[in-house]
């Protein structure tokens, strides 16, 4: 397939995985990078809480409008085991959002300044002014 | 807050996916706002004082920075700004991925079409400080390429930027364009440019802007990233503006000498070395006819700002993977157009509010002061200005 032209039928398209992962170290703000990796995780947990809120709004919103539930019907349901498996996948890709900077290395300031440094190809300076 | 992209090319993805762009692009509100302000604060009210009772002095950025670091304030404020900046690029990457067949094939049925507005080099070298990193902290920077998606850095630029920019560049993310090009047409309205340049378009959201202020002029955006280009191509076409792009290196224009009526370009200078910024330089004003214009939208000038400002503003050169930010900041942009052979007579340097956020004839009323250098230049909060410099050839 000509890389440059895409209008192929959607069927033969691979999907392949998604890159989410930035290249290169995390920054350590704190003294322990322990902490900064707490710091991720409650950032995406705050961002499903979020997420959840929102869509738990909208439904309730919708059912009562429709007239289809009342209170006591939604406190006696259960999910069918098949949304239940679904439910389970969900929570192992939030798990590895939510603790990835747990599973990798982060890098101290000084050794980001003596990357970036190189980069620009200077020589680090050393002290401050 | 991000609000859908105004083309067909948007990835409307799930309402639980769109309640993350959403809770994203306000916790980058929050922390641009709130926490910056909190910050500031915490450094007048404290660090400042414990430092002058010291005998001492901040003069720079990078001391105030020096300053800063053991400060929980700050630390809380990088940290969640740092995770915010990756999160949105998660959060828009899974909806664009989810779009993929449909975008695939939408970008692809343009582009086929396109030999007139659309000319790639696929032999050009995507340069070593683009190849290196992933600029801003996007997963595969703006020239990533997936499987059977070769748009999808343009893809992720554009819906990155909306979440990022928690509504503050424009309802078309246009407004850099908009306030740059509105400047010039109101300041200099017996200008009519015939060709107009945009350096390092990526999308070309800013390029089309230059189309509609000026839309007899013929409009070209470059870049060396063919996924922006591609994608960039489609989202013009979708929106009916016309605009070209063209794959080149800003470095070495494939351009001949006087061909050119202005060379623009916008938050582009900054991802460079100093090295290729003059060589930027110099080939604007080898392809610029005389009386051209070249002008770049820019984050100011550390010698412009206070020591805390500039502390401020330098946040990316560390944690953004920007490399090159700070150390493009740290110089005399003046010097930068002199050397590449503007003359000091002819050199332009403006501040501009926003264009897009007011109706046209308040901004006309606006930019009859000019404006100083303060804390709202090139700061991505409420009240922002955009800062551009440059010369007439």
């Amino acid at each position: 397939m000509n890389n440059d032209s895409l209008s192929a039928d959607p069927e033969e398209i691979d999907n392949g995985p998604v890159t989410l992962d930035t290249r290169g170290k995390r920054p350590a703000f704190f003294k322990s990078a322990d902490v900064d990796a707490l710091m991720t995780a409650l950032l995406e947990s705050m961002s499903q809480l979020w997420a959840a809120r929102t869509q738990i709004r909208s439904l309730e919103q919708l059912l009562i409008k429709k007239g289809v539930i009342d209170s006591e019907e939604l406190a006696q349901f259960t999910l069918p085991s098949a949304e239940k498996e679904k439910d389970q996948e969900a929570m192992q890709a939030f798990f590895a959002d939510a603790f990835r900077a747990m599973l990798s290395g982060s890098q101290t300031i000084d050794n980001r300044q003596t990357e970036i440094d190189k980069f620009q190809n200077h020589k680090a300076t050393g002290s401050h002014k | 807050m991000p609000t859908p992209l105004k083309h067909t090319l948007f990835a409307e993805g799930t309402s639980e996916q769109a309640a993350k762009q959403d809770f994203v692009s306000g916790l980058r509100a929050f922390v641009l706002n709130d926490m910056a302000t909190a910050m500031k604060s915490r450094y007048i009210d404290d660090i400042e004082p414990a430092i002058a009772r010291n005998h001492e002095v901040l003069e720079s950025g990078r001391d105030v920075h020096q300053a800063m670091q053991n400060d929980s304030v700050f630390k809380f404020y990088s940290s969640i700004r740092y995770n915010a900046q990756e999160m949105v690029w998660r959060s828009a990457l899974r909806p664009l991925h989810d779009s993929k067949n449909r975008l695939s094939k939408c970008i692809g049925a343009v582009n086929d079409n396109s030999e007139s507005t659309l000319k790639l080099d696929l032999e050009l070298e995507i340069p070593r400080n683009v190849a290196a990193l992933d600029v801003h902290l996007a997963p595969g920077s703006y020239h990533r390429e997936d499987v059977a998606a070769n748009w999808m850095g343009g893809a992720l630029y554009d819906h990155g930027l909306n979440i990022f920019s928690f509504g503050m560049m424009g309802n078309n993310l246009d407004d850099i364009g908009q306030s740059m090009s509105q400047y010039i047409k109101h300041k200099f309205p017996n200008f009519s440019p015939s060709i107009i340049l945009d350096l390092g378009c990526t999308i070309g959201h800013n390029t089309c802007a230059w189309k509609l202020t000026y839309p007899d002029a013929s409009v070209t955006g470059i870049d060396i990233a063919p996924a922006c280009l591609r994608y960039g191509n489609a989202r013009a076409k979708d929106q009916d503006v016309d605009v070209k792009f063209e794959q080149m290196n800003a470095t070495n224009l494939n351009l001949p000498d006087n061909s050119v009526d202005v060379v623009f370009s916008s938050m582009f200078l900054h991802e460079l070395s100093v090295k290729d910024i003059r060589s930027v330089m110099v080939e604007a004003h080898r392809v610029l006819r005389p009386g051209g214009l070249m002008l770049h939208m820019e984050l100011p000038p550390n010698e412009s700002l206070s020591a805390y400002d500039a502390f401020y503003l330098d946040w990316d050169g560390y944690y953004n993977n920007e490399p090159f930010y700070k150390s493009f900041r740290d110089q005399n942009f003046t010097q930068l157009s002199l050397d590449a052979g503007f003359e000091e007579s002819k050199l332009v340097e403006f501040i501009t509010p926003q264009y897009s956020y007011m109706p046209p004839e308040d901004y006309a009323h606006e930019i009859e002061v000019d404006a100083t250098f303060g804390e709202n230049t090139g700061r991505l909060a409420e009240g922002i200005q955009w800062y551009g410099f440059g010369g007439w050839k």
